[in-house]
């Protein structure tokens, strides 16, 4: 019986799991911009492998649910779009760890 | 299902993306040891001073360069990213410079050290083990040093490149003594096989990385 309550509640916890951060694709986002200051477009591109419209969209989602800041500028005559994790995007992050840690820590 | 990466993963990637990709930095290792291989030359014919002057402006001028080609040739390529400054990052860095100065010091140490200088005098051939602990503890030092970075960087021919470079400049102090050779040919060899290695890395990423239109 206690098995099966702590079941309900490891499930329970997956249940909450921030949808912005779990989708794959945001998900290498923000692991990239974990590691850095900031990036531009070019440089997500390049390690994610995503398509120009796909990046648009998830950064704009990311964008929409505060977790990275958009920032668009000129080197030379060419624009240039930086994106950076925000302190909310970072706690999304530890959140979101802590709870998949421990939802899947008896997981075999 | 592929293996998925974790967070350690993706910065190592981004770090290799950033600094190991393009093979700059291998083109400059390599024209850094091969301006060591000459400095005995040089040397004889500008004297120290000068000698010394004109190795450490070729070094800045090869770090400038490094630098202002990695903005215009790799940066429109790979894209931008502002490394995050955190304290263990600045202690990475920190290391980092020392190890090299350090690498850099002890390899002119060896090669300008009295016993290794090969004029006014006939060449000696000391024990290769007794007579060179120096130049072995620069074989330590080099392939330590080296493979800490690939390590943490990984990556995996910077293993390659701190038992060669070590080695080789231990052949290079022993063939000064036995033969007298002043222009260090196997410093120079293995420097010549990290330029090589440098420029197919770099033609490479060129291939690979095609400069991106911004679309809509």
């Amino acid at each position: 019986m206690a098995k099966s309550t702590r079941t309900s509640s490891d499930l329970l916890e997956l249940a909450e799991v921030d949808r912005v951060v779990h989708e794959p694709a945001r998900l290498m986002i923000l692991m990239v911009l974990f590691g850095v200051e900031s990036a531009d477009f070019t440089f997500l591109l390049n390690t994610t492998e995503l398509t120009w419209g796909n990046l648009s969209s998830h950064v704009t989602k990311l964008e929409e649910a505060g977790y990275v800041k958009v920032k668009k500028d000129f080197v030379g005559k060419k624009p240039r779009t930086m994106v950076q994790l925000t302190d909310a995007g970072r706690r999304a992050i530890d959140s979101y760890r802590n709870t998949m840690q421990y939802a899947l820590k008896n997981l075999r | 299902m592929s293996e998925l990466p974790n967070l350690q993963d993706v910065q190592k990637r981004t770090m290799r993306l950033t600094t190991f990709e393009d093979g700059f930095w291998d083109l400059l290792l390599g024209f850094s040891f091969m301006s060591l291989a000459i400095y005995p030359v040089t040397r004889e014919l500008l004297g120290p001073e000068w000698n010394l002057v004109l190795f450490l402006s070729l070094l800045a001028l090869m770090v400038v360069g490094q630098l202002v080609l990695k903005h215009f040739i790799s940066g429109p390529r790979i894209g931008y990213a502002r490394p995050r400054r955190t304290p263990k990052t600045r202690m990475l860095l920190l290391v980092t410079v020392v190890f090299v100065l350090l690498t850099f010091g002890l390899v002119l140490l060896t090669l300008l050290g009295p016993e290794s200088s090969s004029t006014g005098g006939e060449p000696t051939t000391p024990s290769l083990v007794r007579g060179y602990l120096v130049e072995w503890i620069v074989v330590l030092v080099m392939g330590g040093i080296f493979s800490t970075m690939g390590y943490i960087f990984g990556v995996a021919r910077l293993y390659f490149y701190g038992w060669m470079l070590g080695l080789a400049n231990l052949a290079s102090v022993y063939m000064s003594h036995t033969v007298g050779w002043t222009f260090q040919v196997p410093g120079a060899i293995a420097a010549g096989i990290i330029l090589v290695i440098g420029v197919t890395l770099l033609l490479r990423f060129l291939r690979n990385y095609p400069v991106r239109t911004q679309e809509a």
